[in-house]
């Protein structure tokens, strides 16, 4: 293996910096403090943390969405500047954390997909943008009929398997993906995340995978970094980190993490996956101990 | 008399949109559901349009000719169904065609305003950073400058008229439309769908149209009916002042004032532009409320 796919070197976001009224410097509020992370081809990597660790922000810079305030990434080698080119962009491509809100409410999804291929250039016609529509529907496991139908029809599962066609409509490289399943009923979330994993497999993508959830993690992924308050506190290959982990942290991170299923278990990712077993509440990690300071800031997330 | 549609505050766009809720369309409104509402709404709407167009067709008497020796008939004498005014004009006819003046007015002075306030609201909105502030700051001075004052300046330089008054109702009526899409975009645009937009490499221009706008037009739309009824309103207190449409025009407003005097004894004068601009004023707000309801804001 000789260069990471991305490369995150001393990675800082500020919140709210500049002055106030009276012109006195106003604190900002350090979301990143210096992280650095490497993410190889092919491999996924897992950025796990509770709520207002700086995992999302971090996904935000990876995506493009967030200045980093110092800091830079490269990808292959290269820059990867904030204000990025077409070529840039799609090669890296992000599967949202709210099913609700991440599809335009009154397009239907034939015609964002249409205009996602139609705007980069991956289909010159509309004809040709409904064929590979159709196409990556199949590959997330919805049927056709869903291109005439705006999200409302669409169960929370179903909004996230057509959020995943629409990130992988631009044929990228490198998935981000911020939990993607935490906004998703407990149930249908194995599934999903099965199709996430299978089509990783499948495409050869690198993935950077958010979570609150080191069971998911484990699953799914094959390094992980730990975050805590902005910073990486542990990281290395899944297996190492979680028999073993050096910080308390993790320790109680790990403790609170849910009973999922093995992944193999459930076949066919379009079938709704039968919840094997009643398993701890999942929705929500919190991890018990006294881990973070208390944050005013942090119902953000 | 109110002049709430020249004299907006701050609080405006929230204290119309309830305003709206507690209107007589939206009592129509819970009684006949709001498929109905809508239909019956643009039925009546759609009438007034239609005699604002024809009226010239329809109307038997010519608006403006007066006929001092048959001032005041009642109605029914001589072929004048609804009587004469203090000047002997039939007041069918000067009704039929106040329609035309008030509804041009009424769309003229919610159309700018509407179209402008969106556009630069949802822009600013979107955009945040000094763009934002810059358009804060006028939207407020705008709500705290005196909306009149404005109008008597500009009557001084371009003279009363049907384009002064939409002017002054553009100049000022504008940051209402503004300030309401400014916040809706605001907010839409931290949503994930337009996050989304934004990585998958939509152009800027297009995010704003296609995306933005249809899921943030839906309560201007509504301010906009009942917008349409404060000003035809307002123009009646613009005759008050002698700044609104200059006379013989038949406007509803001033055919109100004028026939103040007559109360007591031909009372119908006053009653007839009343009548016109409360079905008017019912079916903008069904069209209003009907819409609020179908597209499910509030
Ligand atoms: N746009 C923002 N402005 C100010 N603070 C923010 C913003 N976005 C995130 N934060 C803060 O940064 C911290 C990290 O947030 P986030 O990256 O969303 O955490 P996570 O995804 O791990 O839950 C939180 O304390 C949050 O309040
Ligand atoms: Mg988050």
């Amino acid at each position: 293996m000789s260069e990471p796919l991305l490369q995150a070197k001393d990675l800082c976001v500020h919140f709210g910096g500049g002055r106030t009224m009276t012109g006195r410097r106003k604190q900002p509020f350090a979301a990143l403090k210096g992280i650095d992370f490497e993410i190889n081809a092919g491999e996924a990597f897992a950025i796990v943390g509770e709520s207002g660790a700086g995992k999302s922000t971090a996904a935000r810079c990876v995506i493009g969405l967030q200045r980093p305030t110092r800091g830079e990434l490269l990808f292959a080698g290269e820059p990867l500047p904030f204000r990025r080119d077409r070529v840039q962009r799609q090669a890296i491509q992000m599967v949202f954390q709210d099913p609700y809100s991440s599809l335009s409410p009154r397009m239907t999804i034939g015609t964002a997909l249409d205009e996602l291929l139609r705007v980069n250039k991956i289909c010159d016609s509309r004809a040709a943008a409904r064929k590979r529509s159709v196409e990556l529907l199949e590959m997330v496991g919805m049927p056709e009929s869903a291109l005439d139908r705006r999200p409302r029809a669409f169960s929370g599962g179903q909004r996230q398997r057509i959020g995943i066609a629409r990130a992988l409509a631009l044929e990228p490289t490198l998935l981000v993906a911020d939990e993607p399943v935490s906004a998703l009923d407990v149930s249908i979330q194995a599934s999903v995340l099965a199709l996430l994993k299978g089509l990783q497999r499948e495409l050869g993508l690198s993935m950077l995978f958010i979570s609150h959830d080191l069971a998911v993690v484990r699953q799914l992924c094959d390094r992980v970094a730990v975050m805590w308050d902005g910073e990486i506190i542990e990281t290395g290959p899944v297996e190492e980190v979680l028999s073993n982990p050096r910080q308390e942290f993790t320790k109680n991170l790990l403790a609170a993490s849910t009973d999922l299923p093995p992944l193999e278990m459930v076949v066919d990712p379009a079938a709704p996956a039968a919840p094997a077993e009643p398993t701890a509440p999942a929705g929500r990690a919190d991890p018990p101990e006294p881990t973070a300071p208390a944050d005013p800031t942090a119902e953000r997330s | 008399m109110s002049d709430g549609a020249l004299n907006p505050s701050a609080e405006l766009p929230r204290a119309r949109r309830a305003a709206v809720g507690r209107s007589l369309g939206g009592a129509v409104r819970k009684r006949i559901g709001a498929n109905a509402s809508l239909t019956l709404g643009c039925v009546i709407f759609g009438t007034m349009l239609l005699i604002a167009a024809l009226a010239s067709v329809i109307a038997p008497f010519n608006p403006d000719t007066q006929d001092i020796p048959h001032a005041l008939t009642a109605p029914g004498v001589e072929g004048h169904l609804l009587g004469t005014d203090q000047l002997g004009r039939d007041v069918l006819s000067r009704l039929l065609y106040g329609a035309r003046i008030d509804i041009f007015i009424a769309c003229g002075s919610v159309l700018f305003p509407f179209a402008i306030g969106l556009i630069v609201g949802m822009l600013a909105g979107y955009r945040g950073g000094w763009v934002d502030s810059v358009l804060v700051g006028i939207i407020d001075i705008v709500f705290a400058f005196p909306a009149l004052v404005l109008l008597v300046a500009l009557v001084f330089v371009l003279g009363p008229g049907i384009g002064t008054i939409v002017i002054a109702i553009t100049l000022t009526d504008w940051v209402s439309y503004a300030q309401l899409s400014r916040t809706s975009s605001r907010r839409e645009g931290t949503q994930e769908y337009i996050l989304a937009a934004r990585t998958g490499g939509i152009p800027t221009r297009r995010i704003l149209f296609r995306h933005v706008l249809p899921n943030i037009i839906v309560q201007p739309i509504v301010l906009a009916t009942s917008d349409a009824l404060l000003i035809i309103i307002a123009i009646t207190t613009l005759g008050f002042l002698g700044l609104g449409v200059p006379p013989p025009a038949p406007d509803w407003g001033t055919m109100i004032s004028e026939a103040q005097p007559y109360l007591n004894v031909q009372w119908w004068l006053a009653v007839a532009p009343g009548v016109a601009i409360i079905i008017t004023g019912l079916g903008l707000s069904l069209i209003g409320d009907g819409l609020a309801a179908k597209l499910d804001v509030r």
